[in-house]
């Protein structure tokens, strides 16, 4: 699977490359230098809580607002002094910013109309993309006239008539509710399938994150941090706001061991210190409560472990059940979630429970 | 049983019961509705009776009559004087439109904290007094004023000019300076409720400045600067102390009719009729704009 996504990384040319783009207003430092490629034809989302600088990038990719250094390149050609109007980008704004006063064929139109397009060709490509949103029967109606998700599919049908080469989203689920959201959510990636563009896509949402891109970039505090498939997002966390912004992480203290360096002590147990985390002082390790399983007693793969925790808690879920236990000397709890079924409905708080896990689902990640 | 229960819970739950209004509330009432009749629908009543009453020798009879309009309806001069002043307060508001458009849109432009600055220095004139800017307007216009001074000196005229002094044409520019304000206001207010995300909306989808402005900033800007501008012509329709006092003989405006039936021939009601009539004009013009902002809104 790893392999495959790499393969495929190695064929898409880079459409959109960010070079040591920062941003700054006055003394504030909205955005640390970001080096950042953006591959033809992805979905890629940047993720990150209000304030990390994810719509400052977006903004400086659609040339509304210039980078304060560094460069933007399409297609290897440097577009940070092109203006706005000239470049081949799309945004589907987060409040719409749909025209008040044409109707939704006007608002679609208006792109092509402003580039002189022959009226026939007009015609052809505003009928043909409000058929691809839904909207065929809509186009005579206004803006006012409309549903939020209406709204957002003309908003949609705008920016992808023009035919850009990238389509930037602001947070555009945002203003909708939760039912509408997924059904959106959806349609855009299935949208994005269909019309092959590229999808830079700006939202707050992990989950929505995760189920609609191909590659996720996490921002905080003006620092791109991560980039990576939903699988090495969710799995592979280099740091520590990585590894709590998505779900229930089990976070652990580790210290290296006193006699081999290479060794870390948690309350799981040893771990062997990855050659990509060396350095001094403590660690954490994140573990998914889905990477552990109950211990049978058959025989343990290479690279597996064991570790014994006292069931404090157990929480029906559903299809899955949670088991709070506490393991090592200093008590600490771990949240563990197993299938319903193989939880075993003969356990009783205070049991001891093994566990089993593989090394390989363990991450070390520096303390901050 | 149950629905008895459910209006004993809507009852406590808004107070007590509606139709048992307390003496407080009926001290507000009376206040929200009888302020306004007593002192803006009663002098109207007033004056609206007055023109319906007959006037003999002076003396007003008392028996009911439409003489007072049938008078303005066949009278050439006064039609011609009401006409005159339409068209005149056309042309002040349609100066207002424009260079109040081109203020407020040059103002609506700049950034920060200069943008209400020159916003504020613009709607100054409004606080001072209107006699001063009247005068002061005679100063620049009259025969020794300031523009004439300044004509001469730059050797376009040789002889002080009488155009701009005490006729049509000085009413018209005294007037159009004087509500400039009154426009830039309503219009400026137009231009910022434009959202900023429509003129990124429209640069994103390939508009240059100037094709945004056309497209987006000038439609949906215009109804809302209209309403403004239709504002500044009823204002300028009903002045009578401007065209008294920079229109001299030539400068007769309808509010000045009025003004010398009341003032000077003491006819009563036929000033009330001449007063009517202008009332009516304007709630047909307040209608319009109402109708042009309204329409802006649902856009």
């Amino acid at each position: 699977m790893t392999a495959a996504l790499s393969e495929e990384e190695v064929v898409r040319p880079n459409v959109i490359q960010l070079v040591g783009v920062t941003k700054s207003y006055r003394n504030l430092n909205v955005l640390k230098p970001v080096d950042l490629d953006i591959k033809d034809g992805e979905f890629l989302t940047i993720l990150g809580p209000s304030g990390s600088g994810k719509t400052t990038i977006l903004r400086m990719i659609g040339g509304f607002t210039p980078p304060t250094s560094g460069r933007i390149l399409l297609r290897g050609a440097d577009i940070s002094q092109v203006p706005i109007f000239r470049r081949p980008f799309n945004t589907v704004f987060q409040d719409y910013a749909l025209f008040p006063h044409m109707t939704v064929a006007k608002n679609v139109a208006y792109g092509l109309r402003i580039r002189r397009r022959p009226a026939e060709e007009i015609k052809t490509k505003v009928a043909a993309v409000l058929e691809t949103v839904n909207l065929t029967d809509k186009a005579e109606r206004y803006p006012s006239e409309l549903s939020g998700g209406q709204r957002q599919r003309v908003a949609l049908a705008r920016a992808i008539v023009c035919e850009p080469q990238v389509i930037l989203l602001d947070e555009p689920l945002a203003a909708l509710d939760a039912e509408l959201r997924r059904s959106m959510q959806e349609f855009l990636k299935d949208l994005q399938r269909r019309i092959r563009t590229t999808f830079v896509f700006i939202t707050h949402d992990q989950e929505e994150a995760i189920s609609m891109s191909d590659r996720i970039a996490v921002m905080d505090h003006g620092n791109l941090i991560q980039v990576g498939t939903p699988q090495e997002i969710y799995y592979k966390p280099r740091t520590e706001f990585v590894a709590k912004f998505f779900g229930e992480n089990n976070l652990l203290p580790a210290q290296p061991d006193n006699n081999a360096a290479n060794i870390l002590e948690s309350p799981l147990g040893k771990h062997s210190l990855p050659a990509s985390a060396k350095g001094g002082g403590s660690f954490l390790l994140a573990i998914r409560p889905e990477s552990f399983s109950i211990h049978d007693g058959s025989e343990l793969r290479q690279g597996q472990s064991v570790c014994v925790g006292r069931l404090e808690n157990v929480t029906f879920l559903g299809a899955t059940t949670q088991l709070s236990l506490n393991v090592g000397k200093a008590q600490q709890t771990i949240k563990v979630r197993v299938p319903t079924g193989q939880s075993g409905n003969n356990l009783a708080f205070g049991d001891d429970v093994p566990l089993r896990w593989s090394e390989a689902d363990v991450n070390v990640l520096p303390r901050g | 049983m149950m629905t008895v229960v459910s209006a004993e819970l809507a009852d406590t739950s808004v107070g007590p019961p509606r139709w048992l209004a307390s003496p407080g509330k009926i001290v507000v009432r009376l206040l929200v509705y009888g302020v306004p009749t007593v002192m803006i629908l009663a002098p109207l009543m007033s004056f609206l009776a007055y023109s319906f009453l007959e006037q003999k020798d002076n003396i007003v009879t008392g028996h009911l009559t439409l003489a007072n309009y049938a008078a303005f309806f066949q009278s050439g001069s006064y039609l011609y004087v009401f006409f005159g002043t339409v068209k005149l307060a056309f042309v002040v508001a349609t100066v207002a439109l424009f260079l109040g458009y081109i203020i407020s849109y040059l103002i609506w432009r700049l950034e920060g904290s200069t943008r209400y600055l020159l916003l504020l220095l613009s709607a100054l004139p409004l606080v001072m007094n209107y006699v001063v800017k009247i005068y002061a307007m005679r100063s620049i216009l009259g025969f020794n004023g300031f523009l004439n001074s300044f004509l001469m000196a730059s050797g376009i005229i040789n002889a002080p000019s009488k155009l701009f002094i005490f006729n049509q044409t000085a009413v018209m520019l005294a007037m159009a300076v004087i509500y400039l304000p009154f426009g830039i206001l309503p219009i400026f207010l137009a231009l910022e409720r434009i959202p900023q995300s429509l003129l990124s909306a429209a640069a994103d989808l390939g508009a240059k400045p100037g094709q945004i402005f056309l497209t987006v900033i000038l439609p949906l800007s215009l109804p809302g600067s209209i309403a403004g501008a239709l504002f500044v012509m009823v204002i300028a329709l009903g002045d009578y102390l401007t065209p008294q006092m920079v229109g001299g003989s030539e400068g007769f405006t309808f509010g000045r009719a009025i003004w010398s039936q009341f003032g000077m021939a003491f006819n009563w009601p036929f000033g009330a009729a001449l007063a009517v009539v202008l009332l009516v004009t304007v709630i047909a013009l307040i209608g319009l704009a109402s109708l042009i902002a309204r329409k802006a809104r649902l856009g």
